[in-house]
């Protein structure tokens, strides 16, 4: 089994020092990867000052962990009706790309894109126009060596929520390999059972957030603490021989720790 | 007070078909939605149809600026970067063209904002200085929309004087109050008023409605009752420039407007 952490879980405390800190217990708490999300004055690529990228070296690649960034999503639309938007999305998540190829990240998770209300009036050309963006990202992620990780999203406002137009969107770029799905269980609970959400991707599946929330809620829990039903979801998960990368994306250390106790301990049951 | 519609109901339909509710309403202003899918750059070019119908037709128009992924308050710099020139630049269109305000979002307060509560406030405070300072220029008067989600800055108008408290001696400053936004916050519409104080009830120079939420007509709801009722209540406080209704159907337009008729709202 192959466990990460997300940055989520540096809370509200997002400094450099504090980064360090982190990286540190995430080795010694024997994480194998850390996902950093590329938000905020710390991490977003626009800024990301030497000392953080001192320590994106030492304290990770350094360390032999495994680094994957998350890219910016807050007003990312990849199927924006609006020229100006779009072009600003691709451009934020090529910049992402750019930055994990320098540094030494192995794949960039980004969210499909946002469907507002002229959006729901014809979702038809929105998803013409989510293909097109996608397409341009995806040579992008080539020529960058970078595997792009698309993430299930279950929101009011996100343009993919079902599982069947997950699919469509591989099929319509026919299941190129740099693209794989990061299957977020909170995100998947706002539509379905996740176990249910995650049988019809199983296939597409690379890596999980790892996380639980109240039913109709999209909170960083720790596992055990929200509706999420773990033994039917690891259940699942092991009928497919997914081990991992889970990525602890909680909202903070400790909850992070007991999150991968608590799905460890079910991972090894012979429930 | 002047009465108008969104542009966005002459998208769908032909001028023939405005023209008739126009005259029969006496509405005599345009509240130009300046986004996608209609708008699909920000330039004055794009809006060319829409000037020329109120121009053809001695109409008075108004700017609602993008607002879908704008925000002004953004951590990401890029975004917050776009956001504030498509602004500024919508200004410059507005003095060219004689547009009376501009109708702006104050900006969504997303996890990392709220992460970075004090770097947030001096976005803000910077993004907003830089505006009005353009607004005083060109002279065009910004108007803050209250929005119902969570995520909004600017949610309760009662909120007003405390967020523009910088920016509140300025004669460019105010109000467009949406009718709709405030009842789509309540779960029970029959309930809903607005009870504030004279000071921030001067500030108020725009009222918007529409079905919920409005002004689109992918409505969860439209409760045109209540929502007129609502209007009627306001009004009893407040003196607006504009009464702006928002739809893309001619038909929701009529009925908003016979609903206003009835209750004497509208002459």
């Amino acid at each position: 089994m192959i466990f990460g952490i997300s940055t989520s879980a540096m809370g509200t405390e997002k400094n450099p020092k504090k980064f360090e800190e982190f990286c540190i217990r995430a080795k010694e708490a024997r994480f194998e990867e850390i996902e950093v999300i590329l938000e905020g004055p710390i991490f977003h690529h626009s800024c990301m000052s030497n000392e953080v990228i001192k320590i994106i070296k030492e304290q990770i690649i350094g360390e032999n962990l495994k680094l994957r960034f998350h890219a910016p999503f807050y007003s990312i639309n990849l199927a924006s009706f609006d020229i100006e938007f779009r072009k600003l999305a691709i451009k934020e998540i090529k910049n992402s790309l750019q930055l994990a190829n320098k540094l030494g990240a192995y794949a960039l998770i980004f969210h499909p894109g946002l469907c507002f209300l002229p959006c729901k009036l014809d979702k038809h050309q929105a998803l013409k126009i989510l293909n097109r963006s996608l397409s341009i990202l995806l040579k992008l992620a080539s020529e960058y060596d970078i595997l792009l990780l698309i993430e299930n999203r279950g929101g009011e406002f996100d343009i993919i929520t079902e599982p069947k137009d997950l699919i469509t969107l591989f099929k319509n770029q026919n299941y190129p390999s740099n693209l794989r799905i990061n299957f977020d269980v909170v995100q998947a609970q706002l539509i379905m059972p996740p176990h249910e959400y995650y049988n019809e991707i199983s296939d597409l599946v690379f890596s999980a957030h790892i996380r639980d929330s109240p039913r109709e809620r999209d909170d960083l829990l720790p596992v055990g603490s929200g509706d999420v039903n773990w033994h039917q979801l690891i259940r699942s998960f092991k009928r497919k021989n997914f081990l991992g990368p889970f990525i602890m994306e909680v909202g903070n250390f400790k909850n992070a720790l007991l999150s991968k106790e608590i799905f460890e301990k079910i991972m090894k049951s012979d429930d | 007070m002047r009465v108008g519609l969104s542009s966005i109901l002459l998208y769908h339909h032909t001028n023939d078909q405005i023209l008739r509710i126009l005259r029969a309403y006496h509405i005599n202003h345009i509240d130009v939605f300046c986004d996608a899918p209609y708008l699909p750059t920000l330039e004055l070019s794009s809006i060319s149809r829409v000037i020329k119908f109120a121009q053809d037709h001695n109409m008075s128009i108004g700017f609602k600026a993008p607002s879908f992924t704008d925000n002004l308050v953004s951590i990401n710099p890029n975004v917050r970067s776009l956001s504030l020139r498509r602004i500024l630049r919508l200004i410059k269109i507005a003095s060219i063209v004689n547009a009376k305000y501009i109708v702006i979002r104050a900006g969504m307060i997303f996890y990392s904002e709220k992460m970075f509560p004090n770097i947030t406030k001096e976005n803000f405070k910077k993004a907003f200085s830089t505006i009005m300072e353009y607004a005083e220029t060109y002279r065009v008067p910004i108007l803050l929309e209250n929005y119902p989600y969570v995520i909004d800055l600017f949610r309760n108008i009662s909120h007003f004087t405390r967020l523009f408290s910088d920016f509140i001696e300025s004669n460019y400053i105010g109000i467009a109050f949406n009718v709709s936004h405030l009842l789509s916050m309540s779960e029970n519409f029959s309930n809903v008023s607005i009870e504030l104080d004279s000071k921030v009830l001067q500030f108020i120079r725009l009222l918007y409605i529409g079905c919920l939420p409005s002004p689109w007509d992918y409505p969860k709801q439209c409760p045109i009752e209540h929502i007129v009722s609502l209007l009627e209540k306001t009004l009893m406080n407040v003196i607006p420039e504009y009464l702006v209704i928002g739809s893309t159907k001619t038909e929701t337009l009529e009925l908003f407007l016979a609903n206003m008729k009835a209750r004497g709202i509208l002459t």
